[in-house]
Formats: structure tokens, sequence, C-alpha cells
């Protein structure tokens, strides 16, 4: 390539270019480890740290107030373990996890069969039905607080128009409908996420299948359980794994809807840990929940996988 | 105005479901409730907790505050109280759907600008009394900071409180600020239109100022009112009473204890820190 | 045939339940002041009214609080796809030692809740001075964008012949150009996708904007969306207003990129 004669200036040049090509071959030879680290470093902050740390702090009285910090031993974990308001939070968690994801795949089911059988229209339906996806926690909750207003909201006053109920009540803040409430406002936000991929699922299955049962006289509901929820199967299963996940971690929707109320009946164990932490201003409890709170999830997700591979090995 | 007088006003105006007499604002992440009940108790002379910390719930003041308040809440305030917070005061006012509230005089001012049709009817009094009025203040007029910027508190505070400064800065926004220095209780401050209109209201503000405290100050400045107050144990107190059917001499002594607790942590805190 | 008209009883049911809030929220943004206390409430607009919105943008720092949320979501977004990328083009290529590792911790990363990153991920910010900086939110958001974009960009690099990649060796290019040169361009739908996804969820995150850049001129949309509600009194008039300001043209790129969502994610299901 080169081999001329240089002057010094341009000499200094070619040992710099030098250094810099055998440095980007060096990187471009390892270029999927060097591309791999910046989110090596990204997870670590997101996992690995936030663990450790938390494991650390359960173990202490750390205070959001108070600068000082001292070893407290186990003392975190048993004073939650003996309060009565983390099983009670534990069992709220529990009845919102499975009912939400229940119910947002259903309905997302339900979304799906029945845009796969409407011919005209379909796109703009669809992008109807999407629509809740699209909201973030903080317009959900105001916007439905809205609607939900004892005073001035909308639901309301449809109840009424239906006949359904007799004077204005207030959703949010009873204990028989808080949590309901919730939930279905839960499902409204999620079925589309559910939909959306169920309708992908949905086209995946052969074609042939659903001929050759409309040849075997096959009718819809004998369609539906033989072809149709095998071929979802896999799909629906993790859709619910991610759903739970996401639905039994989730602090933003209740804090921002009820925030834990009416006294305790929306209190998740997200928002639980929360009221100790932020409003007690023990960090060093809170920490030790949300251990726990991991190790609960783990321990639900480990017995849906067991089931699910028992489901899978007996056909 | 008396207690009697307040609750019976409030039963009279209400017209349910359209329109209440006193909607309180009990919700859980606000601190409504525990504000009301200080400054009801207050005019008991009564305290929730006393100068050494020592929690005084369950004293005969604060628990017929709390029995006033529930009984308020069951007459006349609606299906929402447990759903309000202070921050929705404005919009129940606006509405015109409340009879009676209790807030400062920022209130009148954002019904003036916003629903003047309310605005023409509002006017200002002083708490419901027993032995005293109990007038709530919730915040104090400057705080110099001590670490970062403390020279530029100090000249801020200097600017504003310069004679040729001082009312114009408080009739940027009329009724929301009030006079801390006594030159500035002049005819040019009340010569305000929003002032000169609502003069009862200022009036009204600046006596019951006279005999104010800080909430869970009245004893003096201490580290537990924070503590009390932030961690809405009277709010869950009211809850339990309101939603569960709790009697109130229960949800009084689990709200006490709830509090002991918190004080107790606090001095320990302070102890060693 | 009974089936279609129940699947069209069933999705125009299912669509006016879904569009309903939405409306609702339009509705009482253009609703006067009085209007939109009242009881019964008015079904059509009292006289359109943007006087909601005149309200919003003149008496708060809304116009700021976009400025933010576009400084902060388009640089955490750019960044963020393109670790995403650099690390979804060596876990679908690579065989190397913690490759099964991080693939796990990502699923991982999803288990962990919110309330458990939020106190060590702001003491870390804080540490390093960042507290209440715009580089203190966009790094977290960076943080926790990568695993799902990571995911999804993972199924996507899968999905390209390595042939192609064969080709380029014989060629004599270098990895570096291989990647960007040829294999990028063919994964583009996917990394418009996961850039539009990761954009949408910055413009919406609340927690760790209210934690991070919580106060004063920084705020980001949600945090200054929160505040009308909130914070010192409750204007339902003027948060409806701000929140259709906030989320229209949210839902509009969310509109065009939910259908490859699904590709994504089913994507993923496949490879377990």
């Amino acid at each position: 390539m080169e081999g001329t004669i240089t002057a010094p200036a341009s000499r200094a040049h070619c040992e710099i270019g030098r250094r810099v090509r055998r440095l980007s071959a060096w990187a471009d030879r390892r270029l999927f480890i060097l591309f791999i680290a910046p989110g090596f470093v990204c997870l670590s902050a997101v996992i690995f740290y936030p663990a450790i740390y938390n494991l650390v702090v359960s173990f202490t009285d750390a205070s959001l107030v108070y600068p000082s910090t001292s070893f407290v031993g186990i003392d975190n974990y048993s004073d939650t373990v003996a309060d009565p308001a983390f099983w009670r939070a534990a069992l709220i968690t529990l009845l919102w996890t499975s009912l939400s994801v229940a119910g947002q795949l259903l309905v997302g089911l339900l979304g799906a069969l029945a845009l796969e059988h409407v011919t005209a229209g379909r796109a703009a339906l669809r992008l109807a039905l999407v629509v809740p996806w699209a909201f973030p926690s903080i317009v959900l909750a105001f916007d439905w607080r809205f609607m939900l207003d004892p005073l001035y909201g909308v639901a309301n006053h449809l109840l009424m128009l239906l006949g359904l109920i007799d004077a204005p009540a207030a959703w949010l803040s009873q204990r028989p409908t808080a949590l309901p409430v919730l939930v279905l406002m839960n499902v409204w936000f999620g079925f589309p996420f559910m939909m959306v991929s169920l309708i992908a699922g949905l086209a995946a299955i052969p074609r042939e299948q659903y001929e050759a049962a409309m040849v075997d006289g096959a009718n819809f509901w004998q369609e539906f359980r033989f072809i149709t929820l095998p071929g979802l199967a896999r799909i629906m299963a993790t859709l619910v794994i991610l759903r739970t996940i996401w639905v039994f971690n989730n602090f933003e929707f209740v804090f921002l809807t009820t925030g834990g109320g009416p006294v305790d009946a929306t209190t998740t164990l997200p928002i639980y840990a929360f009221n100790i932490g932020w409003i007690g201003y023990d960090l060093g409890r809170m920490a030790a929940v949300a251990v726990l709170m991991m190790a609960m999830l783990s321990l639900i997700l480990a017995i849906y996988f067991r089931v699910l591979r028992a489901a899978e090995a007996a056909p | 105005m008396s207690w009697d007088d307040a609750l019976q006003a409030a039963v009279a105006t209400t017209k349910a479901p359209a329109h209440f007499g006193w909607i309180l604002k009990l919700s859980k992440g606000d601190t409504g409730g525990g504000y009301l009940l200080w400054m009801l108790a207050r005019s008991a002379n009564a305290s929730l907790y006393d100068a050494e910390g020592n929690v005084t719930l369950d004293s005969p003041g604060v628990k017929d505050a709390v029995r006033y308040m529930v009984e308020l809440a069951k007459r006349a305030s609606g299906p929402g109280a447990l759903e309000y917070k202070i921050s929705d005061n404005f919009s129940l006012v606006n509405s015109g759907r409340t009879s009676l509230t209790e807030d400062s005089a920022a209130i009148v001012a954002a019904a003036a600008a916003d629903s003047p049709a309310v605005a023409e009817q509002l006017d200002a009094t002083f708490m419901p009394r027993r032995e005293r009025v109990g007038n709530l203040m919730a915040g104090i007029s400057v705080a110099l900071p001590k670490g970062q910027n403390a020279e530029d508190g100090r000249r801020l505070a200097a600017f504003l409180f310069a004679e040729e400064n001082y009312i114009p800065f408080l009739h940027t926004i009329p009724l929301f600020m009030f006079p801390a220095l006594k030159r500035a209780d002049n005819p040019v401050f009340y010569a305000q239109p929003t002032i000169a209109r609502f003069r009862n209201v200022v009036d009204v503000t600046l006596k019951g100022l006279e005999s104010a405290s800080l909430p869970g100050m009245e004893h003096g400045i201490n580290p537990y009112a924070a503590q009390i107050f932030n961690t809405h144990i009277i709010e869950d107190m009211f809850q339990r009473i309101l939603v569960d059917n709790q009697p109130v001499d229960t949800a009084i002594g689990t709200a006490a204890s709830a509090m002991t607790t918190v004080i107790r942590d606090t001095k320990r805190r302070l102890g060693k820190a | 045939m009974i089936g279609r008209a129940a699947a069209y009883v069933v999705a125009i049911g299912l669509a006016a339940f879904a569009l309903f809030p939405l409306a609702w929220m339009l509705l009482s943004s253009l609703k006067t002041s009085a209007g939109i206390y009242r009881f019964p409430p008015s079904y059509l607009p009292d006289g359109l009214s943007f006087g909601f919105y005149e309200k919003v943008l003149s008496t708060t720092p809304f116009l700021n609080f976009v400025a933010n949320s576009l400084i902060v979501g388009a640089l955490a977004t750019l960044i963020g796809v393109a670790f995403a990328c650099m690390a979804g083009y060596s876990l679908a290529r690579a065989r190397f030692r913690g490759r099964t590792l991080i693939l796990r911790a990502i699923l991982l990363a999803y288990l962990f809740p919110q309330i458990l990153i939020v106190i060590p991920l702001f003491t870390a910010i804080s540490k390093l001075g960042l507290a209440n900086t715009y580089s203190g939110l966009i790094l977290a958001y960076i943080t926790f964008s990568f695993p799902f974009s990571t995911w999804m960009l993972t199924a996507y690099f899968e999905k390209i012949p390595a042939e192609i990649e064969e080709a380029g060796r014989i060629d004599g290019a270098s990895n570096f150009r291989i990647f960007r040169s040829l294999v990028l361009p063919l994964a583009a739908p996917g990394v418009v996708t996961v850039t539009i996804f990761a954009f949408i969820n910055a413009w919406n995150e609340f927690l760790y904007a209210l934690v991070i850049l919580g106060g004063g001129e920084r705020r980001t949309l949600p945090v200054g969306l929160y505040n009308f509600v909130g914070g010192e009194f409750a204007q339902w008039g003027e948060m409806m207003a701000a929140t259709a300001m906030t989320m229209v043209p949210s839902l509009i790129l969310f509109l065009l990129v939910q259908k490859r969502l699904a590709g994504g994610l089913t994507a993923g299901a496949v490879r377990g």
C-alpha cells in the first residue's frame, strides 16, 4: 500500500494510522463480546446491583430520612412475616393478579376470535381495540378516576340510566367494589396485548386443520376445543407468564388509582412495600419485603412451569 | 360558629345526591382527615399528642372531635368523602356541590377565576369553635436555607421583603399570600381588587393567623408532626370507622398504638443520630 | 350466518368499551369550566371550548414538559436501541460463555418489581451526581429499556439468514462492516419497531421520572400531568386537556407499531 518516502510528520501519521487499524482489527475480532459489553452493564444495573443492594439493605435499618444505618440481622424479615398486613397484601396480590390475567386473556381471546370472523372494517376495529394499550398508567388512572368519580363521574350516570343503581356510588372507596373495579380497569388496559398476540397465534394455525374439521362436520365449539385452543396453547402460556409478572409487580397502576384504599382493600404487595419505605421511611424493611416478593413470584412461576411441562408431556 | 351550628348547617343544606353540606376529604393518600381532626381537637383544647410525645388520642376532646367528624361524614358528605383529597377541594367548591369546606382563602381566589357564579356566593368564617377556635397554619412565611445557596436565599428574602417589593409580591396571587410584616397591613394591600372584594375573607384569615399554629406543633416545634401526618394514621382510622364500621373507640385505640410506635421510632432515631 | 353477526356484535361492543374512556377524555377536555362538573354530565360538548387547552398552555410550563420528554426520550431511545442492537446481534449469532446467563438475565429483568429497583437506582444516580439531571433519567431509561429491546431484536436478528454474513465474510469484510452494511439494513423493520416502542415507553414513563427528575422545569410530561391532579389542586378539565395533548401523539405512534409488536413477542415465545 504505502512504501514511499515520507516526511516525518506524515510518518507519525502513518504510525497512528497503523495503531488505529490494529486496534480496530483487534476490536473487530472481538466484536461480539464488545457488543454485549454495554448491555451487560445495563443488565447489571437493572438486576445484579439492585438485587445485591436490596439483599444487603434488608438486613439493616436504613432509613429515608435518618443518615445512620446499622445491622439488624433478620429483624426486618421476621417483622414482615409476623405482620398480618403483609399476608393480606399477599392474598390481595394473588387475587388481583389471577383475576386480571384471566380476564385479560379471556377478553383478548374473545376479541381475537371476533376479529377473525369479521370481514369489512376489520382494520378499523382492530385499531380501536388496541387503543387501551397505548395508555400510560397515569393517564389511565386519572381518566378512569374521573369517570368513576362519586360526584361528577359519567359511569354513575350511565349505570343510573341503565337502571342498575339508584344513586351515585363511590366505586373506588368501598370494599366490595374497589378491587373488582381495579381488575376491570386492568382488563380494559391489558386485553389488547393478549389480543394482538393471539391474532398472530391464530394466523399461525394451519388452515388445513380447519378445513379437515369442516369436512368432518365439526361445529364451532369442537373446532375451538380441538384445533384453536391447542394451537394457541404455547402462546397463551407465554402471555400468561409475561402478564402475571407484570401485574404482580405493578405499582403505578394501583397507586395512582386507589393508593391501596379503601383502608387496605387494594393494598397489593408493591403498595405495601411502598408504604413501608416511602411513607414509613423504613428502607430496610422495604428491601426485605421486596426480596420476599421476588421469592413469592419465583415460586409462582416455578409452579406454573412445572404445570406447563406436565401438560406438554401428557398430550 | 359552634360545632353544632356547623353540623346543622351542613345537614340542612344536604340534598343528596346533587348537593352536600360539608364534603370531607378523608382519602388515605392525603392529610385531609388529620388536619381537620387536629383543628377540631384544638378547638376542644385537646391535642393528638403532648409536648413530650405522649399520645393523647383517647382524651375526651379528641374523641369528641372524631365522633363529630364521623357524624359529618355520614350525614353531610356524600359517597365521595373517602376518595377526596385536599387537592380536590378546588373542584368541589368550583362545582358548587358543597356548602361548607375547610380551606385557605386561596380557594376563594380560585373560584373567582374559574367559577364566578360560585364565587359570588362565597364568604369565610372561623372554624367551628368549642372552647376556642382551632386555626391551622400550613406554612411559615420564609425559610432560609443553611447549606447550599444560603447567601442567595438571604438576598432573595431581603428583596422580597423590601418596602417597594413586598406588597406587589403579595398581590401576584391575591388571597394566596398574606402579610407577615406589620408594615404591609395597610390600605395599599387591601386596595387590590380581589382582596377588596373578599375583604371579609381576608380579615378572617388575618385574625385567625394570630392564634394559629402548624398542625401538630401547638406545643412547639417537634419532630413528630411530619411523621404522624404523613403516615396517614388518622385517615386510616377514619376509613376503618366508615368503611369497616369499626367502633370509634377500637379505631382510636389502633391509631393510638400506631402513633406511639411512630413517635417511639422517631425518638430512638434522633437519640442516636 | 349467526357466527358472522355474533362476531360483529362482539367486536363492535368491545371496540366501544375500548374507546369510551378515550372519547370521554377528549370530550371532557372540550367542555367549559362549569360544564365539566355538571351532573348528569353532558354527552356532547356544551359549546366547543378550548378553554382548558388555553389554560394548560398559558399557566403551566406544558411546552417545557414536552421539550423535556422529547429530549430525554430521544436520547435514551437512540443510545438504548444502539446498545440493544449490538447486544441482540451478539446474542443471536455468537455462542460465547455466559450467553445463556445473559438470556436468562434478560428474562429475570422482568421478575424484578419496580419498587425493588427504584431506591438502588436512585442512590446510584445520586452518587454519580446525576440526580435531577437529564443524564440521570436518560441513564435510567437506557438501563431498563435494554431487556425488552434486546429480547425483540435478538429474535429479529436470528431470523436473518446466516448465508448473508457468510457471503460478506468470504468477500473479506470485517465483522463490523458485515453488521453495519449487511445485517442492520435487513433488520431495519425490527429496529424501527423497537425504537418507536422504546420511545413510547420513555415518553409515558412516570415513576422514575418523578423520582429522578421530579421538580420544577425539568419535569417530563407524565410528572407534569401528575401535578395537575396529584399536586396542589385537582383540575380535572386541565388534566383532560393536558392528557389529550400528551396521549394523541404517542397513540398515533403506537398504532403504527402495534402490529409488529406481536411478531416480536411471539418470536420470543417460539424461542422459549
